[in-house]
């Protein structure tokens, strides 16, 4: 069909249609489709098309559709929190696209808080001691001591007033039962002096972060991961904040590239030292991590499968296995999982969730016979216990 | 024997996810009665694949009960549950990147008749359904991505905002490329009917 320049564009046809023109624009293409018969046959004839489309008769039943609510609502039950939070509005900038983020967010500790909490208390430790040994004229020691505080940022090798300042700070929150003797109160009067002469206040809370950082960029840099180590800071925190991220969340995730892209509970790991796995493929992770083979076999050690069952499930639901045969043999070890759960006696939602997994291992693992036959077996015996017909 | 579940068809999706939120976790199955029809008829649309549109909802649902905390009451559930399951499906599509084909005569599951079969309802016109046939065919020879515009817009009648935030493109892209995909069917039923002659 053609169209004559004095036409609207199609896409401000279409969208005039769906009623999403900007309103700039609609006056005008609604004036030209109240006198343009060709316009308004194209219209109609998408129109019909879409409708057709709509017509589409559903390819399953009611009872599909009961089945399909009973499993979801199994799976939701498993998936459920204890007991969920109170009802609260969430904001609306909170960003869209996260799921992923989502899950980790929930699976991860609150970090700020624990972090928050943690240097609070390492510090007044630290101060305790730096007190001790200023009046014992040991301040040497200090370095060694401010590396035994790693929670509060303790990996600093920098021995100099200013940095020694940052560690005889005051807290940024003080608890209730702290002593307030006169000594201490004179020493914190020192500290604060010494700080705000050489650093601005949020570079004190920002400097543990930042050496973290300064390590792991220097680690990644060193197994070849430049893109990791070079991306801006700015750029990171940008989009950590558009993705509803705190500061703090985000400068976590941004020292620690490779426990971000871990599974959820590897996340709660974030401060420890990165996972020894290759980073880019979570399945081979999950296997280092809980040192299971790439093919679940009879030799399998039954505690591993459910130990490791919750980060299969994760890279499962989270789309996480990065090939076709990986996805195959995350479903291979969940249903392992599934069976050993259920026990002897299955449930049907069990039974449905089993066979489920097996079928999809056998249709996902296409190009890999031992995956294939290996799934296929297990179905076999799998439909064999409990009394199917395979 | 268990008691049976209070009847919640009567709330309203925002009553819905109120009670969820509060811990009355059976209260997601009226939300998820409501939307898996179209639901997945959006996998189906996108996967063009039974097993994988099964996969794409329940754990799209899952995902959906796990991140209501982020839904933003006041606004309508179904475009966001469908928008998850897009999302889902479009990831399943890049994942597996499978036989993703489908015949019209290739029989339906659980051991219903084809699909050509299914759409010949004998009270129907006859002229109706063969164009409705034409018109599945058109649509399953689309590249993937007109399909998969085509399916969030026509099959879950998503907003075009939504769209966009779905397929990670600016609103203006959404607006030329659906437009592509629309003239792209349309020039697929026209070839049909120039076959046919």
């Amino acid at each position: 069909m053609s169209v004559e320049p004095l036409h609207p564009a199609p896409e401000e046809l279409y969208a005039y249609r769906d009623g999403e023109l900007p309103a700039e624009r609609r006056a005008f293409v609604e004036t030209h489709v109240m006198a343009c018969r060709v316009c308004r046959e194209r219209m109609d004839e998408m129109s019909k098309l879409e409708a057709s489309l709509r017509a589409h008769p559903d390819t399953v039943g009611d009872a599909y559709y009961e089945r399909m609510q009973a499993q979801v609502m199994a799976k939701v039950h498993a998936a459920a929190p204890p007991s969920r939070a109170p009802i609260r509005e969430v904001p609306v900038e909170r960003r869209r696209d996260d799921l992923e983020h989502e899950e980790r967010r929930r699976g991860a500790p609150k970090l700020p808080w624990i972090a928050v909490g943690s240097a609070v208390s390492a510090m007044a430790a630290v101060l305790v001691v730096v007190v001790l040994l200023v009046r014992q004229g040991s301040m040497p020691q200090m370095a060694v001591l401010e590396r035994s505080a790693p929670d509060a940022g303790g990996a600093v090798s920098d021995t100099s007033e200013g940095r020694v300042a940052e560690q005889l700070a005051p807290p940024p929150t003080e608890s209730p039962s702290a002593p307030r003797d006169d000594a201490r109160a004179k020493e914190r009067q020192q500290a604060e002096t010494l700080k705000t002469k050489q650093q601005p206040t949020d570079q004190v809370a920002v400097a543990p972060y930042a050496e973290e950082e300064k390590k792991d960029k220097a680690q990644a840099n060193e197994t070849g991961d430049q893109k990791l180590a070079s991306r801006p800071e700015s750029d990171v925190m940008a989009k950590r904040s558009a993705a509803g991220m705190s500061k703090d969340e985000a400068r976590l995730e941004q020292a620690a590239p490779q426990a971000s892209m871990a599974p959820e509970s590897m996340t709660r790991q974030t401060f420890q030292a990165p996972p020894a796995a290759p980073a880019g493929n979570r399945y081979e992770s999950a296997l280092t991590r809980f040192g299971l083979p790439p093919l679940w076999g009879p030799g399998v050690s039954d505690d591993l499968v459910l130990k490791a069952e919750p980060v299969f499930r994760n890279l499962y639901r989270t789309g996480g296995a990065t090939t076709p045969l990986d996805s195959a043999r995350v479903r291979l070890y969940l249903a392992e999982a599934a069976r050993l759960r259920a026990g002897a006696a299955p449930d049907s939602a069990a039974i449905d969730e089993i066979e489920h997994h097996y079928r999809r291992a056998i249709r996902l693992g296409g190009e890999d016979p031992a995956t294939v036959s290996t799934a296929a077996q297990r179905l076999r015996d799998f439909l064999s216990e409990i009394g199917a017909t395979p | 024997m268990t008691p049976a579940r209070p009847d919640r068809t009567g709330l309203t999706d925002e009553e819905l996810v109120r009670l969820v939120r509060g811990g009355e976790t059976d209260a997601f199955a009226e939300v998820v009665r409501r939307v898996q029809r179209p639901a997945y008829r959006l996998a189906f649309r996108i996967t063009r694949h039974a097993e994988d549109a099964d996969d794409v909802v329940q754990e799209s649902l899952v995902k959906a009960y796990q991140a209501l905390d982020r839904f933003q009451l006041g606004r309508a559930l179904s475009p966001w549950i469908l928008t998850i399951v897009a999302r889902t499906a479009l990831s399943s599509l890049r994942q597996g990147k499978r036989r993703a084909t489908i015949s019209l005569d290739d029989p339906g599951p659980e051991g219903q008749g084809s699909l050509a079969e299914r759409s010949a309802d004998p009270a129907a016109d006859p002229g109706w359904w063969e164009q409705r046939l034409d018109v599945e065919r058109g649509f399953a020879r689309l590249s993937e991505e007109h399909r998969v515009i085509l399916a969030l817009r026509v099959e879950a009648d998503l907003p075009y905002a939504l769209i966009a935030e779905t397929l990670d493109v600016p609103v203006g892209t959404v607006m030329s490329r659906l437009a592509r995909a629309r003239e792209a069917l349309m020039e697929q039923m026209a070839q049909t009917k120039k076959d046919e002659r």
